[in-house]
């Protein structure tokens, strides 16, 4: 007993200082975006602003639509989300509960592009979008993001660990598939659809290469695009706007993941039916 | 379940609606002008903090003279590397921008791979009364900043200089003399082997970006050539290369006096006063003033004992891609408007750069009064006569010579090979690129 008290005390210090470790530099960032920028340069050292001011949202305010290019992430987000969501889960039922001929073969050609880099797709991407009109244009950033193997892949793990005889039943009463899919099989990995659209969610939102190449106009840009507007490796960067943009950057993926974080690890810890 | 539908309906519908809105909201704008003024864009590498706000009103001020053109500058994120992959997608899909500013160090692989137009071209063919504007706007060797072969491949806009930084408490505190920096460089050595001795702080350091551009200098200054006069081969692993970069090893590995750490380390810790002195470029003047809270003054990219100053340019240069020839005269009258002495005055003033053109300095609209009061940025101009081209390799072994020259130097810094071997398979491997 006494033992293994003094062995889950020693992993609580550990996760403790790993979890100090990870959350320092948001706590740095969050900090600095409130000194000065003199002060930003010369007490790196120090946590807390001196004279804390809040020069660098202003700043910030003035400089660039800030709200509209919060709308911009989110838009582009929420529509890569939703629909690699719907497809992801319409083809991954086909491939789980479907018999149908180069099944096999159609599932290995879908999942090797996933090693497809994005330099590789980025030019006849663009060329595409562009001979579309939709450059500089937010619908031009999600577009060519509404699939994706990975989530078809995921997900499809998760539907093979639904009992069949569960559908069995169903498909004796002749349901409908899509009256299957949705009343069976979507509520059971739903955990896994949550979590899924989070990591979407989250990659679409700190999405940079893409988004630079088809965003010109201001107005038009996402939030990393605006980060790196602060950030100049020729003249310097303005280090507490850039912690400032950092800040407003981070704060919504951050609040989702507080909020969902439980489905998250539900996610990775369960699998089959749920009680 | 239901609600999860509506959920991502409601979303859907908001996201559509939202996608819809911007595209309505630019074609209002765009009808708003009966007139139909031809639009050029203007593609630039300047963030927020340096440098657009100036390009900005530059557009600004334009646009607002005249009524048949329309500037829209256009940001591009991660500098000259961001910009050109920005290109090569916008070419690929058969548009292009009417202006680019280009690296220096990019000037052959632009000039090798991308659809331009020659400002000598665009003079002779549409604007003969502009003849001489070259010729009696430039100065000979800042236009060849941006030739190749002898052709005109656009006009320089920007132009940085290394210079020397110095603390001057630092200097006090080890028993120097601030009022007079070292000028060779033996006696950077010597003041920086004072100042760590005698302070325990760091003496000299000198920028390490993933480049070759200061070393350049350094080599250069000591009679040393980068590449063949024919501009084939690279030549850089000779004696007086040699020479000159066992100095800078010899105040890292023996002295320990110098820092080898990268550059926005090492720079910060010059603001911080951990450094003695700091050889670095003329666009980090301003960045440098707000954050140092010590006396800070500069000097001159330093000299090897009887031989002459050669520092490399920094910054870019504008070539002209527009096609059609109404988009090409308005992108020419732009370019000249920005050209004038009291804009090119604003962007020094603001950035740290040196103007193309050196009446800018004379000019009493221009930066006569300011240079004057700003040593530092005076300092830059005085080595104006000595600015030679930032070595660009030709075709596509451009940046590919850049990463080998910053390798190159980590190997001599870290003292993990001898100067003459990482040069000498520094110089093999980039010939081996070049033969290919």
């Amino acid at each position: 007993m006494k033992i293994r008290d003094r062995q889950n005390i020693l992993w609580h210090i550990t996760f403790i200082v790993l979890v100090l470790l990870f959350l320092y530099p948001i706590i740095y960032a969050f900090f600095t975006s409130f000194k000065t920028l003199p002060e930003a340069l010369n007490s790196t050292t120090k946590l807390l602003p001196k004279e804390p001011t809040t020069e660098a949202y202003s700043n910030i305010l003035s400089k660039i639509p800030i709200v509209r290019i919060t709308i911009n992430t989110f838009v582009i987000a929420t529509i890569v989300t939703v629909f690699k969501v719907i497809t992801g889960v319409l083809a991954s039922y086909s491939f789980v509960f479907f018999e149908f001929k180069g099944k096999k073969a159609m599932y290995f050609v879908l999942i090797s592009t996933i090693f497809i880099p994005f330099t590789v797709t980025m030019i006849p991407n663009f060329i595409t979008i562009s001979n579309i009109g939709l450059r500089d244009q937010i619908l031009g950033v999600a577009l060519p993001q509404l699939a994706d193997a990975t989530g078809i892949f995921l997900l499809r793990q998760h539907m093979r660990g639904i009992p069949k005889s569960l559908l069995e039943v169903a498909k004796l009463e002749k349901t409908p598939h899509l009256k299957i899919l949705r009343t069976i099989v979507v509520p059971i990995i739903k955990p896994a659809i949550l979590s899924i659209g989070i990591i979407f969610f989250i990659n679409s939102w700190n999405e940079f290469v893409w988004p630079s190449l088809i965003l010109k106009s201001q107005e038009n840009y996402t939030l990393s695009l605006a980060l790196q507007m602060f950030v100049s490796s020729e003249g310097g960067t303005d280090i507490p706007v850039a912690m400032a943009i950092s800040v407003l950057t981070m704060a919504l993926p951050l609040a989702i993941f507080a909020f969902c974080q439980k489905h998250i690890i539900n996610t990775f810890a369960q699998s089959g039916i749920k009680g | 379940m239901k609600r999860w539908k509506k959920i991502a309906s409601l979303l859907l519908a908001a996201t559509l609606l939202s996608g819809c809105g911007t595209g309505a909201g630019k074609k209002d704008e765009g009808s708003k002008d009966s007139k139909e003024p031809i639009e050029i864009s203007f593609w630039h590498v300047y963030s927020e903090n340096f440098g657009a706000p100036i390009i900005k009103e530059m557009v600004e001020a334009f646009n607002a003279s005249q009524d048949d053109i329309v500037v829209k500058e256009v940001y591009n994120a991660d500098m000259y590397p961001g910009l050109m992959q920005n290109l090569q997608a916008e070419v690929a899909s058969g548009n292009s921008p009417s202006l680019v500013m280009i690296g220096y160090n990019y000037l052959k692989y632009f000039e090798g791979n991308f659809k331009y137009t020659s400002p000598t071209d665009i003079i002779e063919k549409y604007v003969p009364e502009d003849k001489d504007y070259l010729s009696s706007t430039y100065l000979d060797n800042i236009l060849e900043l941006a030739q190749v072969d002898g052709k005109q491949v656009g006009i320089p806009f920007s132009i940085s200089a290394p210079i020397l930084f110095y603390n001057a408490d630092l200097f006090q505190a080890a028993g120097l003399d601030p009022d007079n920096p070292p000028k060779t460089w033996e006696e950077v050595r010597a003041a920086a082997k004072t100042i760590s001795e005698k302070t325990g702080e760091y003496g000299f350091y000198m920028q390490e970006y993933a480049d070759n551009w200061a070393v350049q200098g350094l080599l250069e200054g000591n009679g040393a050539q980068i590449l063949s006069d024919d501009g084939q081969e690279a030549v850089f692993a000779s004696k007086e290369s040699e020479e000159a970069y066992q100095l800078l090893a010899d105040m890292v590995l023996e002295d320990k006096s110098a820092l080898h750490i990268t550059a926005d380390e090492g720079i910060q810790a010059f603001i911080n006063g951990k450094v003695g002195i700091l050889c670095g470029t003329s666009a980090k003047i301003g960045s440098i003033k707000t954050g140092a809270g010590f006396d800070l003054r500069g000097a001159e990219f330093p000299l090897f004992e009887g031989k002459d100053r050669r520092v490399p340019a920094g910054g870019n240069f504008l070539p002209i891609m527009a096609e059609t020839e109404e988009e090409q005269k308005a992108t020419w009258e732009f370019l000249k408007f920005i050209m004038q002495p009291e804009w090119l005055a604003k962007w020094s003033e603001n950035t740290g750069y040196l103007p193309p053109r050196q009446d800018v300095a004379e000019d009493p609209d221009g930066l006569k009064a300011y240079v004057e009061e700003n040593e530092l940025l005076g300092i830059a101009f005085s080595e104006m006569d000595g600015i030679y081209p930032w070595v660009a390799f030709p075709g596509d072994v451009g940046t590919q010579a850049e990463q080998t020259f910053a390798n190159t130097r980590d190997k001599i810094l870290d003292g993990s090979l001898s100067v003459k071997e990482a040069l000498q398979e520094a110089q093999d491997d980039l010939n081996k690129l070049l033969g290919e």
